[in-house]
């Protein structure tokens, strides 16, 4: 779809119907200046790998990251930054579920035969730890301290110790290796200490590139801290929480979101030409935006500790007709609605979002297997219903 | 002529919208049969058990045991007994009080063999239950329990409305339920709905003035009474109504994961269907994909659970439709092809698939069924079977060759039921000593892995076994009028937080 929207707006370059005059000003945004200067989508492509923002724009971030030219580079900064907050949000839910788990044994006086001394010297992750004399152990160990980040995540999605147990095989996933990995994508976001995300790479400054996809409506807000900020929020109308945001207070802000970005959709293109028009429609930008917009808002809440409006948020966020990662379900709303879900009991349910997420990114096995060690761990002792439906 | 039916069934249920809410109407697809949770074997049933109904625990919304009819738990050093403290100061809804007689005449009833609850292995492990006073009940188990609470979120009953005739299926109770939850039942209406006002002497707090369970077969038009306001709750939305219905600015869609799957099951009592072959070769010829594409999305599965399951195998490989296999198959089981028809000792190989009656979807899948079998030389009937038709013929009498259903699993996914060879739910007569055998061995597991890996082995075996066409799962959403406010549903019961619900 991409692609062929691409060649669509880079066979009209140059050339753009003349805007109707417009009486309401528009704020500066990227998705309003895409729709009267489509010209500039082309600009763009063209200033950079195509197949990089056809990946990007399906949320294959590897793939995006790995096309994007040169190094450093905006497009490289971007990909890794969300490959980064990715990895975090896995790094969290480990984490999480290995604790539960230890309070779990520990409440039901489980027998310390489930393998749980080679995991815990494992889980360490420091670098005396990495020295386990296991066999495949060692040689993942060095990945972990290194910084091939590629070649690390392909090592994830496989047990890195296979140990003979009580008739059958017990695996251990690397329970290290997206702290690691979240460690190697931030030193790729920035480059040199201190340096700001939306810093300009080499001089070159070009603000599309910045904002294009993002959940943020301006290049200047992209440098502003995300953590205490909601971007674009006052422009689209959305008001903030009054008092400890709720599940409900975050569906109204979703609805409120939702309501500002029509607005915006049908400013922006009342003065638009038709081919402005027509890349919104046909990329479904507004609904990318609006995304990626809830998204970040509720790792905000995540990062803050209020994990039943993160999670109520993320529950509008995911478009359920496509529930796998693509063009409007990144890997990190599936990340982050598989970490709520654990945070807040629901084990099984986070193991729905980490299928979808597996699919794209085979990585997340280990944390699958550990979900799932903690939901049967979890289910121990209760009798299941089932019913016709 | 189906299009005009359902045109003429919207307009008659459509009504103008109310001003203001004063009950949240919820459409299921087909109505509970018996509103007894002893005998509950659907999820339209468990779902208006939740709001009537309550167990002495419950779960909170972090999914863990929280008390409800119970106060309070104490377990004994040796873990094989346990004191229940009763909540004091409830009532039925009529006015009787609740006491600690109800508790253990609901266990003594549920492990009964002549009440044949369909839930009465969610008291096998309880040895005994004797009353302490009016409210302390003393639990005795048959093993030592970790977390008795866990296990004891089966429903109560009131002894007092089964003194004049034991508990069964068709027990006036069945329609005029008596429960302590924070909604009665105060009409069985004409059109087959059930309407159930807040129970205003309830010992905690309840919002929603009213609940009114309505039954729409149809999917296809349930989601259109969503969006004229004439419901404010879908409880399951069919996939291809998702986008639509998540464009809507006056609906919210809520996640429903109940691990549901489709299936079409083979009767092994059948001397046709005993034969491997036979089953072999109709798995075959069925396009799976065909006969989900007009429902919309969905993950096909090839065993038992759901694919994000920590049980399910992912080596596990669907066979996939293969006409000509499938004709090789059923030459080697001893038919032979004559025109149209595959036959043997001179009969044509006929089948008679059962759904229900009131499940169009299922339905859909049926007729589809049916002309894929067909044209590669099957003869199929359909059967369409009423609610009660199917509990007696399914349940209870295994009349019938091949059943299109679906089961759905709370988050333990216990299949223990359906596959073991003395499961209550095993409709099929499926009976494989290696299946037993790891089914039996999990259930003991206590470290997850082996857990995990022994019923992935079960997966496979029943797979290679055959006992069912194992179909789909569906991404399951429930739709609620944005209306409707604080909403948190259950993932299996939907109504179990029902009371913080509320309405604009």
């Amino acid at each position: 779809m991409l692609s062929a929207s691409l060649l669509l707006v880079l066979a009209c370059t140059g050339e753009t119907t003349a805007p109707e005059a417009s009486t309401e000003p528009v704020p500066a945004t990227w998705i309003g200046e895409l729709a009267a200067e489509p010209s500039a989508f082309g600009t763009l492509m063209e200033a950079e790998p195509r197949e990089a923002w056809v990946a990007l724009h399906a949320n294959q971030l590897l793939a995006a990251y790995a096309a994007f030219a040169g190094s450093p580079s905006p497009g490289k900064q971007r990909t890794a930054s969300l490959l980064a907050r990715l990895n975090r949000s896995l790094d969290r839910s480990l984490k999480r579920t290995n604790t539960k788990i230890t309070q779990m044994r520990a409440e039901r006086s489980l027998a310390a035969s489930d393998g749980l001394t080679t995991y815990t010297a494992m889980s360490v992750c420091d670098a005396d730890a990495l020295k386990i004399e296991a066999s495949g152990w060692v040689e993942h160990a060095a990945l972990l301290q290194g910084t091939d980040g590629e070649a690390l995540t392909a090592a994830l999605a496989a047990p890195v110790l296979v140990e003979p147990a009580d008739g059958f095989e017990r695996t251990f996933y690397d329970p290290c290796g997206y702290g690691a990995l979240a460690r190697i994508w931030s030193e790729r976001a920035v480059y040199g200490p201190g340096t700001p995300l939306s810093s300009p790479i080499g001089g070159a400054s070009f603000p599309l590139n910045q904002a294009l996809f993002s959940a943020f409506l301006t290049s200047a807000d992209v440098g502003k801290d995300p953590i205490d900020t909601a971007p674009g929020a006052a422009t689209l109308g959305v008001r903030p929480v009054a008092g400890e945001a709720t599940r409900q207070s975050a569906r109204e802000q979703a609805r409120e979101l939702a309501e500002g970005i029509q607005k915006l959709g049908k400013a922006s293109t009342a003065q638009a030409p038709a081919e402005g028009t027509a890349l919104l429609d046909e990329l479904r930008l507004l609904d990318r935006f609006q995304h990626d917009w809830l998204t970040l808002r509720a790792e905000q809440w995540v990062l803050a500790g209020q994990l039943e409006p993160a999670h109520a948020m993320l529950e509008q966020t995911i478009d359920v007709a496509q529930p796998g990662v693509g063009p409007h379900n990144s890997p990190l709303t599936l990340a982050l609605l598989a970490e709520t879900h654990l945070a807040t009991g629901h084990t099984r349910e986070a193991l729905d979002a980490l299928q979808r997420l597996s699919e794209a990114h085979p990585e997340v096995k280990g944390l699958q297997e550990r979900v799932g060690d903690l939901a049967v761990l979890e289910g121990l002792g209760r009798h299941g219903d089932s019913k016709e439906d | 002529m189906r299009r005009l039916i359902t045109t003429l069934l919207l307009g008659a249920l459509v009504t103008a919208p109310a001003l203001a809410l004063d009950g949240v109407r919820y459409a299921e697809d087909r109505a509970p049969a018996i509103v007894n949770p002893v005998y509950a074997t659907s999820m339209s049933e468990a779902r208006l058990n939740e709001l009537v109904f309550e167990g002495l625990f419950s779960d909170d919304m972090e999914l863990r045991s929280a008390p409800r009819l119970a106060e309070r738990i104490e377990l004994a050093a040796d873990r094989k007994s346990a004191k229940v403290y009763l909540r004091k100061g409830v009532g039925w809804h009529d006015a009787e009080p609740f006491t600690s007689a109800d508790v253990t005449f609901t266990i003594n009833t549920m492990k009964s063999a002549t009440t044949a609850s369909t839930e009465a292995g969610r008291v096998s492990w309880i040895a005994s239950a004797t009353a302490e006073g009016d409210h302390v009940v003393v639990l005795t188990f048959e093993g030592e329990e970790y977390a008795p609470e866990d296990k004891l979120h089966f429903k109560i009953l009131p002894q007092h409305r089964f003194a004049d005739a034991p508990m069964s299926r068709t027990h006036e109770f069945r329609t005029r339920p008596v429960g302590t939850g924070p909604w009665m039942v105060v009409g069985f209406n004409d059109d087959n709905s059930i309407t159930m006002s807040r129970n205003l002497k309830y010992w905690g707090e309840a919002r929603v003035p009213e609940f009114t369970m309505r039954e729409v077969a149809d999917k296809n038009y349930q989601a259109k009474l969503l969006i004229y306001e004439s419901l404010e709750a879908l409880v399951r939305v069919l996939p291809r109504d998702l986008a639509t219905l998540q464009n809507n600015r006056n609906v919210e869609l809520y996640p429903y994961q109940t691990n549901s799957w489709w299936y079409v099951g083979f009767n092994l009592r059948d001397k046709r269907l005993e034969d491997t072959k036979v089953r072999e070769a109709v798995q075959q010829m069925v396009d799976i994909s065909s006969l989900l594409a007009p429902i919309g999305t969905g993950d096909l599965v090839t065993g038992p659970f759901v694919p994000s399951s920590p049980f399910y195998n992912h080596d596990v490989k669907a066979p996939g439709a293969n006409p000509a296999a499938a004709a090789k198959l059923l030459q080697e089981a001893g038919y032979t092809r004559e025109g149209q028809m595959w036959m043997k000792d001179g009969k044509p190989l006929t089948l008679r698939v059962a759904t229900q009656q009131n499940l169009e979807t299922a339905q859909d899948v049926v007729i589809n069924l049916q002309a894929q079998l067909q044209n590669q030389g099957i003869q199929v009937e359909p059967v369409f079977l009423t609610v009660a038709e199917w509990k007696q013929k399914i349940w209870r009498d295994s009349d019938f060759d091949l059943i299109l259903s679906q089961w759905s699993f709370d988050r333990n996914e216990d299949i223990y039921e359906q596959f073991h060879s003395k499961g209550t739910r095993n409709f099929t007569g499926y009976a494989s000593k290696e299946t037993d055998r790891l089914l039996d061995e999990a259930r003991e597991a206590a470290d997850p892995q082996q857990k995990k890996q022994l019923l992935r082995q079960v997966h496979a075996q029943v797979a290679a076994d055959d006992p069912m066409i194992f179909l789909w799962t569906l991404d399951s959403y429930s739709a609620l009028s944005v209306r409707v406010k604080d909403v948190v549903v259950h993932p299996f019961y939907f109504f179990t937080w029902a009371q913080d619900w509320q309405l604009e």
